[in-house]
């Protein structure tokens, strides 16, 4: 039996596979990086958002797992701040696996500036996080907008020469706000970000989260994630990066079907460790060959030919 | 897998301990809680207050019993105003513990405490003291800080205690005691607890002697899951890969720097 293919392409970066570890879950720290990459082998690892400033983020609790699976996240963009970009991409370079830098800002200006020390450092892509959904100022009332969404990228993408990916949210106009990010000069849409969630602890009768409404994340949110790359793809076409609830083979196989060339696993991480990427590709591997397929891009977007 | 739930808790019973020390036992409203391993912990959550980490300092089927030390406004809160009915959340069984109690079969094992350190090891000790020769090094700085020996003096052959002002057996630390007692005792493996700077001295002594063991680690823990990498030691997650570590990975994790 030949080994199916499982190299991808997304704006222009060589993906050894199509599983790559998203944002948000323990990686703003060289040395945890580090560990993803040896335990895990994602294709590539998107970095924590990192701001102009450190943040130290909201006071716990921050994260609950959910009775119903997935997570309720308000960690409010804690991260060491721009002086961590350097380190954080060198270990990408030390280890062959390309690092992109997920940046926000509070201004224009941030965005690019932090854009610009990125590349200053060799970085080979920007993220822009253009949804967090629990942080007043910082991402969600601007991801919304469709012109903030076109006029942010465009700032950046005139500023750098490295391609920017935009994460977006799952807001009711994802199609339209996709198609201005496509506009402004993304390279590829990473769809989508938690969605505002809330839980409540019925005998103390208070929210839990300490910043009372947080992103949801993990399963819960995949069937609606695989829907708006469905939806994007058969209108825009564009490249796409699925994330929300990849949590094994299939998961990911689903958004590789509805037309993400890639997909990012994060929520799934905290639970069964970097391990269960290499679990992800192999899974993949092996349905490749039962299917009898030879490449990846036999599934890509298939299911827009039915 | 039900760990990371946020679990709604009552308090039933609340013992004083010290002047600023009460032990709360626990019971979960919905889920059974599975028997904690030796040094795994709950994230305690105070509506109002933080989501701290607590060690366990004993488990009774339906109930955990924590022992609360006040030290910030958390702490403090529940020191002054916790009693029985009052309704609190807990994540947990959380970490690593030490997996495998029955190993220390017919070892001789020396638990050192620094402070509220003794918490952890009270459910430690109740756990092994029927397989392996249970012996206590126990520090505090003064007298009246010392708890739970009634507990102890039931599980452990011997008992050595040291106060930093002389008020209670020896004068000194509980590292300074450690390396008087421990050569006379040679124990197969040590067990420590307390402030970071006493599981670095006693894990760099232990070492250099040739005595195994683990140290339960302190950090800052704010997600307990394994998910926010504040607790992050060289390049352990201390919330996840430990907070039980053995020495040579808790030395290999602090000379890994920060």
């Amino acid at each position: 039996m030949v080994n199916p293919i499982l190299k991808t392409c997304i704006a222009g970066i060589e993906l050894k596979h199509p599983v790559m570890i998203g944002s948000g879950v323990l990686n703003d720290q060289p040395q945890l990086l580090e560990r993803a990459i040896v335990e895990g082998e994602p294709s590539a690892i998107v970095t924590k958002t990192i701001t102009w400033e450190a943040r130290e983020g909201y006071s716990p609790p921050i994260i609950i797992e959910l009775p119903q699976g997935g997570y309720l996240n308000a960690v409010g963009l804690a991260n060491p701040g721009k002086d961590s970009i350097p380190s954080l991409i060198e270990v990408g370079y030390k280890y062959n696996t390309p690092v992109i830098v997920s940046i926000a800002g509070s201004s224009i200006k941030e965005f690019t500036d932090l854009a610009i020390l990125a590349e200053e450092h060799k970085c080979i892509a920007i993220e822009l996080n253009l949804s967090c959904p629990h942080v007043k100022g910082l991402g969600a009332e601007l991801g919304r907008d469709p012109k903030m969404v076109y006029t942010v990228i465009k700032e950046v993408s005139s500023v750098i020469k490295i391609p920017v990916l935009a994460k977006l949210g799952p807001w009711d106009n994802i199609v339209q706000v996709s198609n201005k990010a496509l506009e402004g000069g993304a390279k590829a849409l990473v769809l989508i970000n938690t969605i505002r969630g809330m839980i409540i602890d019925i005998y103390t009768m208070r929210p839990i989260l300490s910043n009372v409404i947080g992103g949801l994340s993990g399963a819960p949110l995949h069937p609606i994630a695989v829907r708006i790359v469905y939806e994007v793809y058969r209108e825009l076409e564009p490249e796409i990066i699925g994330v929300g609830g990849v949590i094994d083979y299939e998961s990911a196989i689903e958004f590789l079907l509805a037309g993400a060339k890639a997909v990012q696993v994060v929520s799934a991480l905290i639970k069964n460790g970097f391990k269960v990427i290499r679990e992800i590709v192999n899974g993949i591997e092996d349905y490749l060959n039962i299917m009898n397929l030879k490449s990846i891009n036999d599934i890509i977007g298939v299911i827009h030919k039915f | 897998m039900v760990q990371g739930i946020m679990k709604s808790a009552i308090i039933t019973r609340i013992i004083k301990e010290s002047k600023d020390c009460i032990s709360i036992y626990l019971r979960s409203l919905k889920y059974r809680i599975s028997k904690p391993k030796p040094g795994q912990f709950i994230m305690l959550w105070v509506p109002s207050y933080e989501e701290i980490p607590m060690s366990i300092s004993g488990y009774y089927g339906d109930e955990l019993r924590i022992t609360v030390k006040a030290r910030g406004a958390t702490t403090k809160y529940l020191v002054n105003n916790a009693k029985p009915g009052l309704f609190l959340g807990f994540k947990g069984p959380l970490g690593r513990g030490i997996d495998d109690v029955k190993k220390l079969w017919n070892q001789k094992v020396v638990l050192i405490a620094g402070g509220i350190g003794i918490a952890p090891l009270a459910h430690l000790a109740y756990e092994i003291h029927s397989i392996a020769d249970t012996y206590l090094i126990y520090g505090t700085r003064s007298a009246s800080e010392l708890i739970l020996l009634k507990e102890f003096k039931n599980l452990c052959k011997d008992i050595y205690i040291s106060t930093d002002d002389g008020s209670r057996g020896f004068k000194g630390t509980v590292v300074e005691l450690a390396t008087k007692v421990l050569p006379l005792i040679k124990p197969d493996a040590v067990i420590v607890a307390g402030p970071k700077e006493i599981l670095k001295e006693i894990a760099l002594y232990a070492n250099k002697i040739g005595i195994d063991g683990w140290i339960l680690g302190e950090s800052i823990f704010k997600c307990g899951i394994g998910a926010c990498g504040s607790c992050t030691i060289g390049k352990y997650i201390l919330c996840k890969d430990g907070p039980v570590l053995t020495i040579k990975e808790f030395i290999k994790a602090i000379e890994m720097g920060n």
